[in-house]
Order: structure tokens, then C-alpha cells, then sequence
């Protein structure tokens, strides 16, 4: 009783939400076909300021990577103590954890800045984005692999080295069971997390793709990668 | 149901450190402390090993109380 009670529930839920984005996308479209010339317009400033900032991209990735290399430097006086006191460990581990945080929000941020820096650049400024990316990588690169060196210390089971190409695969393996779940816990997590983002993305572009405000090769791109991450996680879960 | 454990006070009486009983189990020191804390539940093979450790029937390191499991 108390099941069916529920599933009539979400049924409603369920039915209340699709009314409400048709009457949310009926809005949009409408302020957006009434508004054609102004919406291109945002568009395109909105276009030419990701452009104007240029090598400032930068900037954001920067300040990750400079609070990782804070935080790392904050784990040199702990890690001599993480042999006997358990609470040290744990602090270790935490600090470790954010500074593999940074150093994994700093990839695709670095990305970010150097294909629109490029992109928008002159040609005098090429060489400025050149330069900074050639300085952000290395910081990047050197803070990932001595993060995880830091990491090995305190857990010496783990086996992989950061440069080689197999290093994920042989960290999972050096993994416990308690890691693992962990693992699926964090991906369950982010599948979800990229699932929603995947489709409020795609919805905005069909919105957009009905006044030309969006190019069909981005239908493409994010419907593809949406694809992949659907059908990877689905082969994956049928395989098992 | 929930699990509770005397891992803590085992590990003590045998003069062991988290890594020590990590190594010996085939588990890192962050899962033996999460044990500990009651964060996370072994897998039976993992509380058999334990329990081999201690040399003790699993019963005495794992327990379950009438409280709401996590």
C-alpha cells in the first residue's frame, strides 16, 4: 500500500516536472523568437568578452595551482610524523586530497585558457600564451607527480608512476576494497553530476538551434561525448 | 542492524598500528581506520583476515547491535 502510494507519488512528481519544463521551454522559445535580434546580440558580446580576456583565462587555473603548491608545501612538516600518529595521517591524507583536488581542476581549466587564449590572440600575443602555458604546465605536471609521490609515502601498497600512460590502471589495482567503493561511489557520483549538465547543455542548444543562434557541429560534439559517457557506463554495467 | 567492532581495542592489546594491521590483512591504513570509526563495513574475506590476526572467532572483532546501520 505504502509502495503504491509512493510510485503514484513520483508518477505525479514525474508528470508535474515534464509540464513544467514544456511551459519553461514554451516561455523560452517565445522570449527567444520575440527577441531574435537582442538574444544574437547577447550571444555575440557574450562572445567577444571570452575573447577580449584572452591570456586572463590564465588567471583562474593559476590560482588553483598556486593553493595546490600551498597545500602541498603544508604536508612537508606532517609527513615525517604520519608513521606514529594517526591523527597526522588523516590530516596528511585530507591536505593531500585537496591538493590532488587543484591539480585535477587545474587540467581542464589549463585547456580552457590555451584554446581560447590562442584563438583569440594576435600575433604578438601568441607568444604570451605560449609562454604561460609552458610555465603552467610544468608547475602542473611537477605538482601531480610529487602529490602522488607525497601520496605513496604515507600509503607505500600503491603502485603506479604519474608519468606513464598506465598509471590509473595500475593505481586501481594497488586499490583495497574499501578504495574501490569508494571509486564507484565517486563515479556514480560524477555520471550523475555530467549526465545533468550533458542535458541541460543540449536542451539550451536546441533552443538556440531553432533561431541559428548555435552551429549543428556542437550538437555533434557534446551529443557525442554524451554518448560515449552513456554508452560506456551502460556496456560496462551489462558486461559485468 | 548495525555493525559495530572492537578493532580499536584488539589492535591495541597486540601492540599494532593501523599500517601494521593494514599490511598484515592485505588493506590500507585509511581502511583499517575507517573500520575503526565504523565508516565502513569489511567484506567477510576482509573480516576473516582480521580476525585471523587476532587469532579470535569474528564474532569477538564484529558484532551487530539493534541500532540503525549506516
Amino acid at each position: 500500500m505504502k509502495r503504491e502510494k509512493q510510485s503514484g507519488k513520483s508518477t505525479a512528481k514525474f508528470l508535474g516536472t515534464i509540464l513544467l519544463c514544456a511551459l519553461l521551454g514554451g516561455v523560452a522559445g517565445y522570449c527567444a523568437a520575440a527577441n531574435g535580434d537582442a538574444l544574437e546580440n547577447v550571444l555575440n558580446q557574450g562572445k567577444m568578452l571570452v575573447q577580449q580576456l584572452g591570456i586572463w583565462w590564465f588567471l583562474p587555473g593559476f590560482v588553483i595551482l598556486f593553493l595546490g603548491w600551498v597545500l602541498y608545501g603544508k604536508t612537508k612538516k606532517l609527513i615525517a610524523q604520519t608513521g606514529e600518529d594517526d591523527e597526522v595521517f588523516q590530516r596528511c591524507n585530507r591536505i593531500l586530497g585537496r591538493c590532488m583536488l587543484c591539480s585535477g581542476g587545474a587540467t581542464p581549466l589549463f585547456f580552457i585558457a590555451i584554446t581560447i587564449s590562442f584563438y583569440s590572440a594576435e600575433t604578438q600575443n601568441i607568444l604570451w600564451s605560449m609562454g604561460l602555458a609552458i610555465v603552467y604546465l610544468t608547475l602542473l605536471i611537477v605538482l601531480e607527480v610529487k602529490a602522488v609521490q607525497r601520496t605513496k609515502f604515507i600509503f607505500p601498497e600503491k603502485q603506479g608512476d604519474p608519468l606513464s600512460s598506465r598509471f590509473q590502471k595500475d593505481w586501481y589495482q594497488s586499490c583495497d576494497e574499501a578504495e574501490r567503493q569508494k571509486m564507484g561511489q565517486c563515479s556514480y557520483r560524477a555520471f550523475q553530476a555530467t549526465g545533468k549538465g550533458f542535458l541541460l547543455v543540449m536542451v539550451g542548444m536546441c533552443l538556440l538551434s531553432c533561431f541559428q543562434l548555435v552551429q549543428p557541429v556542437w550538437a555533434l560534439v557534446v551529443g557525442g561525448l554524451w554518448l560515449l559517457q552513456q554508452m560506456t557506463y551502460l556496456w560496462y554495467a551489462n558486461k559485468v | 542492524m548495525g555493525l559495530q567492532n572492537r578493532l580499536k581495542e584488539l589492535r591495541a592489546k597486540q601492540g599494532l598500528n593501523q599500517q601494521q594491521l593494514g599490511s598484515l590483512v592485505g588493506a590500507s591504513r585509511q581502511t583499517i581506520s575507517l573500520i575503526e570509526r565504523g565508516d565502513y563495513n569489511p567484506s567477510i574475506t576482509l573480516a576473516l583476515r582480521i580476525s585471523q590476526v587476532f587469532q579470535v572467532p569474528v564474532e569477538q572483532v564484529f558484532y551487530l547491535t539493534e541500532e540503525e546501520g549506516k
